[in-house]
């Protein structure tokens, strides 16, 4: 028993040391095991294994289907099979914030021929909470997230099925706007304070009846206009992600959405694109950290 | 092989977005305690059960009081609660307010008719795919009813298949019809008001378009030559909103020339005035600056909205427009122009190779302000502020706190993107400041010498546009300037 124990933790150090080279060669994260720790305010999901805090910035949280799913992509990351077999946890504490946690690993090659790795939790909470990186706590050896719950006015006199469904309290006061958030609002001070782009991430996603719609404008921005596009904007135009709206949504139009400083990088896609588009700043409630700069809605006039 | 062919036929023939016909246990034990005793076509429900057929697909079994026993799919149970044929007890509807899951709710219609009676101010939110998502505007309240056969929408369906069930008019004019799930929606927003918070302006009428007004062209930025001009959009009353109300769109349209009769794609920029109306002729402009046709007409599409449109040529349009409340009743819709093209030409800065996912801009403003983020602030406001300063002497002394708190930005930023930002925003100052101090010494000068022979220099001023001329002689570009400089310092020596 006591030799078996031995050659386990000798195969573990193997382990560690192989895949710990290629970490450390390609830059990225590590999960080894991981620990809720259940607070009535802030709940805390840690991570424990090997991290790159400069790597941080490009962990993405999106909210789920329901409000009380979040999905949260680690681009960059493995799981240590060993140390972390499972990849459906739902044996959480019974007070805890959490009923499911899903890991998937992925691995692909790009056409670079490089490997692209990434892991995408899916969280499924009791009830809505908000998912934040707690990049102050998190190290080179943690990855912390804070769960907490959003401010919520709950009517209780409501029959709902209360653990899916949760009233949240409208903002309808003057938007607060801190004044480092204003200087990005004026065009002018905005110019003093965005960066230049190099690169313009672009997501095609297809609102039209035709179900290809996404893929023939992907096609025809790559194969017939790319050159001309990033010769005009003075950047590269890279198509991130083709896929189709969940909502069912059918628009009449193209439309393009664009973040903050790219109107003119949208304008330039809208004119090289057949058909008539409209354009319009990505509404604040859709803004995410995602590192997507244009989203094409493909409409119904898209032929 | 032909497993796979199989599947592959199987899923190509179901629709890409079916509502799903099973559901978890959880949520399959919850809804079976939810349709005890309603009501199936009229009979009553005597008990359901719930079935599995696999491990996780969970769908439930009906027994009525004439004594069948049915098998209910949670896609099935969807539209019957749709179409009336489910009916719960107690006088609830079932709903489910996702069209891809099967999360549900009970909208407790008691409960909803009572809030809504009391309410005397409605949270409207925009929905998805409106300009205006996501923003709220707060109405007031006049009447509710829940619809009847003579309603022109009695009976009528969303696109989701649900049926319009009730109908709320507002102070403004407009009507808002609700579906079943809206009622539940809207109750769980808490959009039902009885008395809207003291902070908050309860729009009870809408605001009515008077004349559009043109703003002349003038600088706005000396450093980078971008100058403004506007148009302002007059209301019979005051704007009682925020300015991020009144979102802009850029829309392209295919429209035959007139002298070629081919079609043409030409671009509007369009301002969108929510709770608004045009109820009289306003007259536009043909011309202004870049703008061409300039008009405000009613949006046709959306209750109660006007919008101002202009066509204009999208190579011109470098920077976005910017939205301005005044307090003369009206909205003012700044636009901008610039000769200079490296303002949309990416420059060669380190943070402009980097790839990856950068910071978009140098704040986090949702973060807690850095030292570079305070530094930087303070120097872009100072500049601001400077460009507003007619006295040229205290606009050039502004300039140089500006730079030494540019000075501070750059030694306390983290990243390249920001000791870029902040090089690249000392260097344009640098650039403009030696044309400027030329002008001021100049002008001070000659003032000096219209006040007369007699009127002796302040030697503190002296020394001062001295020490001025001395830093224009070390970053001036052209020997012109640097003759003009030497001639200035002697004449001040």
């Amino acid at each position: 028993m006591k030799q078996f124990l031995h050659l386990a933790a000798l195969s573990l150090l193997i382990i560690f040391l192989a895949t710990g080279s290629v970490f450390s060669a390609t830059s990225g994260h590590m999960l080894d095991r991981f620990e809720l720790i259940p607070d009535k305010k802030r709940s805390l999901l840690i991570f424990k294994g090997y991290f790159d805090p400069g790597q941080f910035p490009h962990i993405q949280i999106y909210p789920g289907n329901s409000k009380t799913e979040t999905t949260v992509l680690l681009p960059r990351t493995f799981i240590n099979n060993i140390l972390l077999p499972e990849r459906e946890v739902t044996s959480f504490a019974e007070e805890a914030i959490l009923e499911k946690m899903l890991l998937e690993e992925k691995i692909t090659k790009n056409d670079n021929g490089d490997i692209d790795f990434m892991v995408t939790l899916s969280l499924t909470s009791v009830e809505e909470i908000s998912l934040v990186l707690d990049t102050e706590k998190s190290d080179s050896r943690h990855l912390i997230f804070a769960l907490q719950k959003p401010k919520k006015k709950q009517i209780s006199t409501f029959l709902t099925e209360d653990k899916i469904v949760t009233a949240a309290e409208t903002d309808l006061g003057p938007p607060k706007v801190n004044p480092r958030k204003a200087m990005l609002l004026h065009p002018v001070t905005a110019l003093m304070s965005y960066r230049h782009f190099d690169q313009l991430n672009v997501v095609i996603l297809n609102a039209s009846p035709q179900v290809d719609g996404a893929q023939r404008l992907a096609a025809l921005l790559t194969s017939q206009q790319k050159r001309r596009i990033e010769k005009r904007m003075g950047m590269k135009l890279k198509i991130v992600n083709i896929s189709s709206v969940r909502e069912q949504i059918i628009l009449p139009k193209t439309k393009i959405y664009f973040h903050a400083n790219l109107l003119r990088a949208a304008l330039i896609l809208a004119e090289v694109l057949p058909g008539e588009q409209v354009l319009e700043a990505v509404p604040d409630s859709r803004i995410s950290k995602l590192a997507t700069d244009v989203e094409i809605y493909v409409g119904k006039n898209f032929e | 092989m032909k497993l796979i062919f199989t599947l592959l036929l199987v899923c190509l023939s179901l629709p890409a977005f079916a509502f799903p016909e099973y559901t978890s246990r959880k949520k399959a034990l919850k809804l079976a305690g939810v349709l005890d005793h309603g009501y199936f076509k009229s009979i009553k429900i005597s008990s359901v059960f719930v079935k599995n057929r696999g491990k996780d697909d969970f769908y439930l079994q009906a027994i009525l009081d004439d004594g069948s026993s049915r098998k209910w799919l949670i896609n099935r149970i969807r539209e019957w609660t749709q179409t009336d044929e489910l009916i719960l007890s107690k006088n609830r509807a079932l709903v489910f307010p996702s069209t891809e899951s099967t999360d549900f709710g009970v909208l407790d219609k008691n409960e909803f008719y009572r809030r809504v009676l009391n309410a005397t101010a409605f949270v409207k939110t925009f929905a998805k795919h409106d300009i205006l998502e996501g923003k709220s505007l707060v109405l007031g309240v006049r009447r509710f009813r829940i619809l009847q056969a003579e309603d022109k929408k009695f009976l009528k369906t969303n696109k989701f298949g649900e049926r319009y069930r009730y109908v709320l008019e507002l102070e403004n004019g407009s009507r808002e019809f609700f579906t079943y799930t809206d009622a539940f929606q809207l109750l769980q927003r808490s959009a039902f008001l009885e008395e809207a918070p003291e902070n908050v302006s309860v729009l009870r009428k809408t605001f009515k378009v008077r004349e559009l007004k043109k703003i002349p062209l003038q600088l706005e930025d000396e450093l980078r030559e971008i100058w403004r001009f506007g148009i302002e959009v007059v209301f019979d009353s005051p704007v009682l909103t925020s300015p991020d109300r009144f979102p802009y769109q850029v829309v392209e349209l295919k429209m035959r020339d007139p002298e070629t009769g081919r079609y043409k794609e030409q671009f509007f920029l369009q301002i969108i005035f929510p709770n608004s109306e045009k109820v009289r002729e306003v007259q536009g402009f043909k011309n202004h600056e870049y703008l061409r046709y300039v008009e405000i007409d009613t949006d046709v599409e959306h209750q109660k909205r006007v919008v101002l449109r202009a066509m204009v040529n999208p190579d011109a349009l470098d920077l976005p427009p910017f939205i301005e409340i005044t307090d003369r009743n009206s909205v003012v819709v700044n636009f901008y122009s610039s000769t200079d093209q490296s303002l949309i030409q990416p420059p060669d800065l380190l943070a402009s190779k980097a790839t990856g996912g950068l910071p978009r801009a140098v704040f986090t403003p949702n973060q807690r302000a850095t030292e570079f983020e305070k530094h930087y602030l303070e120097a872009v406001s100072m500049i601001r502020a400077a460009q507003e300063e007619l006295n040229m002497h205290l606009r050039i002394e502004t300039y140089f706190k500006a730079l030494r708190a540019l000075k501070e930005a750059a030694l306390s930023a983290d990243f390249d993107l920001q000791i870029a930002q902040a090089l690249n925003q000392r260097d344009i100052l640098l650039q403009t400041l030696p044309k400027l101090i030329i002008r001021n010494v100049q002008m001070t000068i000659l003032a000096m010498q219209l006040d007369g022979e007699k009127a002796k220099p302040d030697p503190a001023m002296n020394e001062k546009l001295l020490k001025q001329l001395l830093h224009a002689d070390r970053y001036a570009t052209t020997e012109d300037q640097h003759q003009k400089i030497a001639s200035l310092q002697s004449i001040l020596r």
